[in-house]
């Protein structure tokens, strides 16, 4: 009961101050991400339910890594707090972010496709952690996408070529994952005034490849292997034949000589 | 007892010798307080007098300005007033106070500012464009005023400023070129005013997309819902694959991913 009382008063005061409003995007955007998360080590200070109620007034924020911009939720920064858990694809109701950060926790999953309703998104940093499953193509509704860094995870999956059409991308990191399948032109070898990415944005995928990917060796066996192979097995015949005419003349010597030795032998001593 | 006299002699010399040299010591020495008190008084008064025209052009209903008192040294224990350790001002926070009336240009008086927060008042007349002067300026948060007239392309001179909100007033004109290159910007909010022309798109506004332009009827550009005038109309979106509808919650419409203005 008295956890009540403090929550209305703090309902009603808000009512009364031009800056506070709630948004009930933002509080089931929190709430669900609350529950997807898990905190070992409750660093998610003030994460509460009271609190998702009003998490803004005007432009402070009362949740520890979240930043507002009139009263919405605009930035969400929670990096190496060793979260585990998923990402909730109930996150897209934070429709104002323009920042997500949950680079270096130990989140599993996939990335919800459900990002692509982040329709003002344009940091996306899920860089260093365990997430699974494919980069969605969704994402490239995400118009305003400035940056995009998956770094070391466990994505597999080609990656996307819609990804290309994002004008705004000036950085982009895929390095360190599972991806497999061609670098796309759009991303890889980028024309006019686009930012260009190099290698090191797409390397550490094993079966990953295309420009600006140094050529993989090809499976198989090249020209010089045949030829190579070719002499080899005519030189390695010939030494065998020889040995075995070699072979075959010590034996017949040896015949000689015991058929000799025979007749050495029939002879009478003197 | 000639030599007596001589020596009695030398010692009153040498006596009136330290006497004449403190006296002169302490001559020279007043002499340069009277020097240099008046010049930190008018340092001080500087920014003393810039705070005081600012609270003359102001009404203050509730009082708020009550302590500004001009015949102090410096401002620095004025309510709403923060300085640094060399007695000059770096927080001015009158955030929500009821004032009306307008703002002075002397503000650009004030070298060391860091904060001007006059957020959610009812101050009216232009942006003065002595803002610019504020070398040190990291955050101008002047939305919900009446604020009117152009945003002064002065404010692209701000090299620290991170928080740039001017919502929710009445300030006509395009948005100066300027502004992209504030490079330390984080937060820009120019929503609700009646500011019109293309919205640029480059340098450090790469990163803000239509909620920091929202409500501008007369804006136009791609992060609007119409092409600037003399301008193709938009491309259409490249081709996607048919990916299975999510339902929104009904909010802003999407913006068409479109190629860059020239």
């Amino acid at each position: 009961m008295g956890f009540y009382v403090p929550f209305f008063l703090f309902l009603l005061t808000c009512a009364y101050l031009p800056p506070c409003s709630s948004d009930p995007y933002d509080e089931a955007c929190l709430t669900n991400l609350k529950q997807s998360l898990v905190d070992p080590t409750n660093s998610l200070k003030n994460w509460t339910k009271a609190t998702f109620a009003n998490p803004c007034s005007g432009f402070n924020s009362y949740l520890q890594g979240a930043t507002c911009n009139n009263g919405r939720i605009y930035k969400l920064s929670l990096t190496n707090l060793s979260l585990r858990g998923s990402i909730s694809p109930f996150l897209s109701n934070c429709t104002n972010l323009q920042a997500l950060d949950l680079s270096s926790n130990f989140l599993t999953g996939p990335i919800p496709p459900d990002l692509q309703l982040l329709l003002n998104l344009a940091v996306l940093n899920l860089s260093s952690n365990r997430l699974s499953g494919e980069i969605p193509p969704q994402l490239a509704m995400c118009a305003y996408l400035n940056v995009i860094d998956l770094h070391d995870n466990q994505l597999t999956g080609p990656i996307p070529q819609q990804l290309g059409s994002l004008v705004r991308l000036s950085a982009f990191d895929v390095s360190n994952n599972r991806l497999s399948g061609p670098i796309p032109p759009s991303l890889g070898n980028r024309t006019g005034n686009l930012p260009k990415f190099n290698a090191s944005s797409f390397e550490g995928n094993k079966d990953v490849y295309g420009y600006p990917l140094p050529p993989l060796k090809t499976k198989g066996l090249s020209v010089m292997a045949i030829v190579g192979i070719g002499l080899g097995s005519g030189f390695l015949s010939l030494v065998l034949s020889f040995t075995a005419v070699c072979i075959w003349l010590r034996v017949t010597e040896q015949g000689m000589a015991g058929e000799e030795g025979k007749i050495s032998q029939l002879m009478p001593d003197y | 007892m000639f030599l007596k006299h001589l020596t009695s002699f030398k010692a009153e010399i040498r006596t009136q010798f330290l006497v004449m040299e403190r006296g002169m010591v302490t001559s020279v020495l007043f002499c340069l307080i009277l020097v240099f008190l008046p010049l930190t008084s008018i340092y001080a008064n500087k920014e003393v007098d810039a705070l005081f025209s600012l609270r003359v052009n102001l009404e203050d209903p509730n009082a708020v300005l009550e302590s500004w008192d001009p015949t102090l040294p410096n401002p620095c224990t004025w309510i709403h007033v923060t300085c640094n350790n060399d007695n000059s001002v770096i927080r001015v926070d009158l955030g929500n106070a009821s004032l009306s009336g307008q703002l002075v240009p002397q503000l650009g008086q004030l070298k060391n500012l860091q904060y001007l927060e006059l957020y959610s008042n009812n101050i009216s007349g232009p942006i003065p464009s002595e803002l610019g002067k504020l070398k040190g300026l990291v955050s101008l948060d002047l939305y919900w005023n009446k604020f009117n007239a152009h945003i002064p392309n002065t404010l692209g001179k701000l090299r620290k400023l991170r928080f740039l909100r001017l919502n929710s007033n009445r300030l006509t004109g395009q948005i100066p070129m300027s502004l992209t290159n504030l490079k330390a910007l984080q937060v820009l909010d120019l929503s609700n005013n009646q500011l019109s022309g293309p919205v640029p798109n480059n340098g450090s506004f790469s990163l803000f997309t239509p909620i920091s332009f929202a409500n501008n009827p007369n804006l136009c550009g791609p992060l609007t819902d119409h092409p600037c005038p003399g301008s193709p109309p938009f491309p259409p979106p490249p081709p996607l694959e048919t990916l299975p509808p999510v339902t929104s919650p009904g909010l802003s419409p999407s913006p068409s991913p479109t190629s860059p203005t020239i």
